[in-house]
């Protein structure tokens, strides 16, 4: 594939693919972090950036039998997470949290 | 009665009743002559082509088809010009200034501001007054300065008196031109006059000078405006007047020349040099290529390795001597070589955390810029130390003006901010709605243009900071693309798009003019050569660059080939072009060399729309190109060869029109 733009969310905390590094989402979209996934802890944010989304499918997890989009990385294609009603569940092991910097306006 | 034939632009022609005409069976016309038995078209004339026949007239008097003139205005019936207006020019003509005055007087009721006359008296008067000084009668000159133009109470009339005054000083004819600026009664200052007398007469009385000549420039010049293939400075003397001026697609660059796969690689970047010899190119593997073009091949002479996780970005010096190159967003260096021999001249690495993507030169060639998304943007000198660094802001492209000290950066906040490193200034010229991909600026530097994902092409103004056009029809969202400028005044736009085609567009309209069609996989980048305009370059995923240029390009470079062809290759060639499905024959040669020319390709689907019925550029030659020991890869199906990348290319463009919309991030109402 060609060189996949990449856009960058900003942000004072910034959260990124652990594979790649390729920057996800920040601190100020996430919403809330009382989520289980796969892996462990998972994380649910507003907005996320970078992300390629997989065909709609049935899943069953802790609460029931969901229905399900998967997300993965857009420049490495590992998974990292799924949506959830509109938002981006993000697995905790699956991403690192790093330092941004104020970007003024 | 004939009144149905009397003009309403000829109104002032009825009220000349001069030299006693005798008045015919319609009195408000006036007959120059008695010839009765001469045809009188006067009836059947509507405004409009009266009008005509009166610049018709001007045009002729000003060739000095006199009688023609006359015998027109017989059969017309009807003078050509206002009577009165004529004996003034006349008079002014000969420089018989008393006469003229009196029919200055004459001609008031003509006059749109009858207040003028103050000013037409004042210039004939000051002509008057040059002419005798020129001749030497100064005391005649000077009686007229004193007794009549001092007189005129014009506003600003005494500073001109003083001047006029002044031009008693000079000795000779020379000085006295000079001096005034007036080119003298011998060589055309009475016609200076006669334009500027003309100014204060309404059109009907006395038609603007050259008014004919002037419509059909004009004429001349929408045509050249509204011609879609334009792109090339012609000689306006060239134009006929005959047929609408429209140049043909055929001189357009449309057809591919050579396709280059020296690349293994996705190539992401190219560039030409800004003297138009030399093209640079830059690939997925790192390998960084720099072609020459000055012979009728262009020729790999450089390769040259770069940041081995790709090259994103390539930039020319301002005199072609250095190449910079950056490499993608985990890339934290910055490399220059010198473009001649290949050799690093400066690396720039400050830490490993660094994001360097985007690079751009000064115009003084002195230091370059360099960005990234993890908030560098660095200027830096040409021994790779970092001259200044602005803090906390995050880019995806940068670009310099062609002659100040600004330099353009698109950030992740959708902005195009303009910053001045010596005054620590920033301004936002540009805000989208999307996240932009890459800029370039035109030449004179008033505008840019920008890819935004998932919207196009983009064309801002930046002076006065607002959006000019959009540009339909490429497809992009998922890979970075990059456009260009193109043309004679940067009058064309050209981009790549993940349809796999080239869209070229004329800068006025939002259709694209031209799709070229011949890569496999996404076109990343183009380039248009901006010394020779007919040379256009695009970088595709398919790890080829092709070079496009016109008809009879195509023609000279098949010539050539045929000459050079071997027997062996033409029974290849039979056999391979006996099987119906062939697209491409490939010559690889062992010195780099190599060009190969598709057929048309049904399967390869349009998805560009075109203006104006022009149909869409469908490649139909066949004809091969040249080997010297050349093994030969034939290939049926799409256009496609055993060297380039994937073969299932129509599974591929499948799957490259449904990532668009998979890739689009995630955003939520809530």
């Amino acid at each position: 594939m060609g060189r996949v733009f990449l856009r960058h969310p900003g942000g004072l905390r910034i959260y990124s693919c652990a594979h790649c590094d390729t920057p996800l989402t920040n601190r100020g979209e996430l919403v809330s972090t009382r989520f289980t996934g796969a892996t462990g802890r998972a994380f649910l944010f507003n907005k996320v950036v970078n992300l390629n989304f997989s065909e709609l499918e049935y899943r069953i997890m802790l609460t029931g039998r969901h229905i399900v989009r998967d997300v993965s990385c857009k420049s490495c294609g590992t998974r990292l997470g799924w949506i959830y009603e509109g938002r981006v569940i993000l697995e905790r092991a699956l991403i690192t949290e790093s330092e941004g910097f104020d970007e003024g306006e | 009665m004939q009144s149905d034939g009397v003009l309403s632009n000829g109104q002032a022609l009825l009220n000349g009743t001069a030299n006693g005409c005798d008045h015919h069976r319609s009195p408000g016309l006036h007959r120059p002559s008695n010839h009765n038995h001469i045809v009188k078209h006067c009836n059947r004339l509507t405004p409009v082509d009266a009008d005509t026949i009166r610049l018709i007239g001007q045009h002729l008097r000003e060739l000095g088809f006199h009688d023609t003139l006359e015998r027109l205005s017989e059969e017309a019936g009807f003078d050509l010009e206002n009577p009165k207006a004529a004996k003034f020019r006349a008079c002014v003509m000969a420089g018989n200034w008393h006469e003229a005055e009196i029919s200055l007087q004459d001609m008031i009721p003509l006059l749109a501001d009858p207040m003028s006359i103050e000013r037409m008296r004042l210039l004939l008067l000051k002509e008057k007054y040059m002419e005798l000084l020129e001749e030497g009668s100064t005391l005649d000159a000077l009686k007229c300065l004193r007794c009549e133009i001092a007189p005129l109470h014009l506003h600003h009339s005494d500073k001109e008196v003083h001047v006029l005054a002044s031009y008693m000083m000079y000795s000779t004819k020379e000085e006295l031109h000079r001096a005034a600026d007036w080119p003298g009664a011998q060589r055309g200052a009475r016609d200076r006059l006669m334009d500027q007398l003309q100014a204060f007469l309404p059109a009907s009385v006395m038609l603007p000078p050259m008014r004919l000549r002037h419509l059909l420039t004009q004429a001349c010049q929408l045509q050249v405006e509204r011609c879609p293939f334009h792109y090339l400075e012609q000689d306006a003397s060239n134009y006929s007047l005959l047929t609408d001026h429209i140049c043909s697609r055929k001189q357009f660059p449309s057809e591919p020349l050579h396709v280059l796969t020296d690349h293994g690689d996705e190539v992401w970047y190219l560039k030409f040099s800004h003297n138009g010899t030399r093209l640079a190119s830059g690939a997925r593997d790192g390998q960084i290529i720099i072609w020459s073009l000055a012979d009728s091949q262009p020729k790999k002479v450089r390769q040259i390795k770069g940041q081995s996780d790709g090259i994103a970005c390539l930039a020319w010096s301002p005199d072609d001597s250095l190449l910079l190159s950056c490499g993608r967003e985990d890339c934290s260096e910055a490399l220059v070589f010198n473009s001649e021999t290949g050799e690093m001249k400066c690396r720039v690495h400050n830490s490993p955390e660094e994001s360097l993507t985007c690079c751009a030169w000064h115009n003084d060639g002195k230091r370059f810029y360099l960005g990234g998304t993890r908030g560098q943007f660095l200027e830096c000198s040409l021994d790779g130390s970092v001259m200044a660094s602005w803090e906390g802001i995050r880019l995806q492209a940068i670009a310099t003006h062609p002659s100040s000290d600004v330099v353009y950066a698109a950030d992740t906040h959708n902005r195009i901010r303009q910053y001045n490193f010596r005054d620590k200034s920033s301004t936002t010229l540009v805000q989208e709605d999307c996240p932009i991909m890459s800029f370039t600026l035109s030449r004179n530097g008033q505008h840019a243009l920008l890819n935004v994902t998932g919207q196009g092409v983009h064309v801002w103004d930046l002076r006065d900071r607002c959006l000019v056009r959009r540009y339909q029809g490429i497809q992009q969202g998922l890979y970075t693309i990059h456009s260009t400028y193109g043309g004679t005044s940067d009058n064309f736009i050209a981009s790549g798009s993940e349809d796999n085609q080239v869209y070229v567009w004329h800068c006025r309209r939002e259709m694209p003019v031209v799709v070229l069609q011949g890569h496999t996989r996404p076109v990343n980048c183009v380039a248009w050569n901006p010394v020779t305009l007919d040379m256009i370059a695009s970088a595709s995923d398919d790890g080829s660059v092709r070079l496009w240029g016109t008809e009879e390009q195509l023609k000279r470079l098949q010539e050539y080939s045929k000459q050079h062809l071997s027997a062996d290759d033409e029974d290849k060639l039979k056999e391979a072009c006996a099987d119906t499905q062939v697209a491409a024959l490939i010559y690889v040669d062992q010195a780099s060399e190599l060009e190969a020319v598709d057929q048309s390709n049904s399967s390869l689907s349009s998805s560009g729309q075109l203006d104006d019925g022009i149909g869409l550029h469908q490649m139909e030659e066949s004809q091969m190109a040249v080997a010297s020991g050349p093994t030969i890869a034939a290939e049926s199906g799409t256009s496609s060869s055993g060297s380039l990348g994937p073969a299932d290319t129509g599974h591929q463009r499948e799957q490259d029109r449904t990532t668009p919309q998979t890739g689009s991030s995630v955003t939520t109402t809530v």
